[in-house]
């Protein structure tokens, strides 16, 4: 049980700006490698809006990584519940498996692209800064799968928290959105391959 | 009462050790993960044939090579890997058993029931999109057939997925494993999926790296010449 309910602080709100922050630089590096992903002729037929919709769920599953991020980050600044009353909670834990599946190979990539910085190579086939991008774009067509199977596991031990405060709401529907987005960019796949 | 034949009596001997038989654990054990070893071996054989590197040309990069070989190795353990977890489940689900809620703080179990929960999502997913391009009246190869059911991609994230699962474990401070052998099993397993994780990774990054420094090596050769 949560004792003490949190408000929301000058702090979160940074932590929402510096999120956004960071959706709009990935969205400003995602979007000309997506165009390239998907080169496709304006022709009218419904597959070329089955790709623009999907497209734009791969935006979306950008802004949602960071957003989960920011809701971690916010969750684990104090005055919290402890590590361990969190770590039960179904909308922190698909906030912060997220964010792990999404950091990890982010900061692999970006040690990758530093190094080569380092070492002087230039022209290589991951020169860019696009695939890292593109590593996370990977991940999130997971989370919703991930985030689901959690939550399943959750629900068999039977002792799902539901007292909570604004955070760990706001973190249960980043949780849905994830499985929303995940659905929705099968789907439009499904829909793309027949 | 009538003197019962010989051969009754026979048969019904045999019956009652088959029946014996059913119902240990040993059979189940085994019948199970046969079949999904056989699984296994058919998505093993379908990924090594659809994820071949089209158009590599062999780099002389030793790099390249090791982080190539880490990659076959993975290819070929991940879909053995995923179908015993699924097995692990089955057999959970048909052995006599405690309550859900305690198995389900079973780090072993927990790591399979989601892996294999994913797995069969996916293999859905694959199955709906056959059945729909049949109804729809495409003709489908059997080859392409398999592919569409068994090449998505879950194993890559197996073992992530187990590794977070267990991270959020710890946290909560419900690490229960029990001394089931099953248990044990369940365990070793999801070590191995986060070791064969971790390994495919690696031999993604060696390549990438082998690549670049071929790519390097080539850019200074003209640069020279």
């Amino acid at each position: 049980m949560i004792k003490k309910q949190r408000k929301f602080m000058i702090l979160d709100l940074m932590i929402c700006v510096a999120s956004a922050a960071l959706s709009v630089v990935w969205l400003q590096q995602i979007l000309p490698a997506l165009r390239s992903v998907f080169p496709y002729s304006r022709s009218g037929k419904l597959k070329d809006y089955m790709l623009d919709l999907a497209n734009i769920t791969n935006i979306i599953g950008g802004c949602l990584f960071w957003a989960s991020v920011g809701v971690t980050i916010i969750r684990l600044v104090p005055p919290r519940p402890s590590i361990r009353r969190l770590a039960r909670q179904p909308g922190f834990v698909a906030c912060l498996s997220v964010s792990i599946a999404g950091v990890a190979p982010l900061a692999v990539s970006v040690a990758q692209q530093v190094g080569r910085a380092l070492i002087g190579w230039t022209s290589s086939a991951a020169g860019t800064s696009i695939p890292y991008m593109s590593m996370t774009v990977n991940s999130s067509e997971m989370a919703g799968a991930g985030v689901a199977a959690l939550w399943g596991i959750l629900a068999l031990r039977r002792r799902v928290r539901i007292k909570a405060d604004w955070v760990e709401y706001t973190a249960r529907t980043l949780g849905f959105a994830w499985i929303a987005h995940w659905v929705l960019f099968k789907g439009l796949a499904f829909v793309w391959a027949i | 009462m009538d003197s019962i034949s010989p051969e009754f009596c026979k048969v019904k001997t045999c019956m009652r050790f088959i029946n014996t038989l059913r119902n240990t654990i040993a059979l189940k054990f085994a019948v199970v993960f046969a079949f999904a070893t056989v699984l296994a071996c058919l998505w093993m054989q379908r990924a090594m044939a659809t994820h071949h590197p089209k158009g590599v040309v062999w780099p002389t990069q030793a790099l390249w090579a090791i982080g190539y070989g880490m990659w076959v190795g993975t290819t070929v353990a991940f879909p053995y890997l995923v179908c015993w977890c699924c097995g692990i489940v089955v057999l959970v689900r048909s052995t006599p058993r405690s309550p859900i809620s305690r198995i389900a703080s079973q780090p072993g179990f927990a790591a399979c029931f989601a892996v294999a929960s994913l797995t069969l999502l996916f293999f859905f997913c694959g199955l709906l999109r056959v059945v729909v391009k049949v109804a729809v009246g495409r003709a489908m190869a059997w080859n392409r057939f398999t592919v569409i059911l068994f090449a998505y991609q879950i194993s890559d994230y197996a073992g992530q997925f187990v590794a977070i699962l267990w991270l959020l474990f710890l946290l909560a401070r419900i690490w229960r494993p029990s001394s089931s052998p099953l248990e044990t099993l369940a365990r070793i397993l999801g070590v191995l999926l986060i070791f064969t994780w971790s390994l495919d990774r690696l031999g993604s990054f060696l390549m990438s790296v082998g690549v670049d420094l071929v790519v390097e090596s080539d850019r200074i050769q003209k640069g020279v010449t």
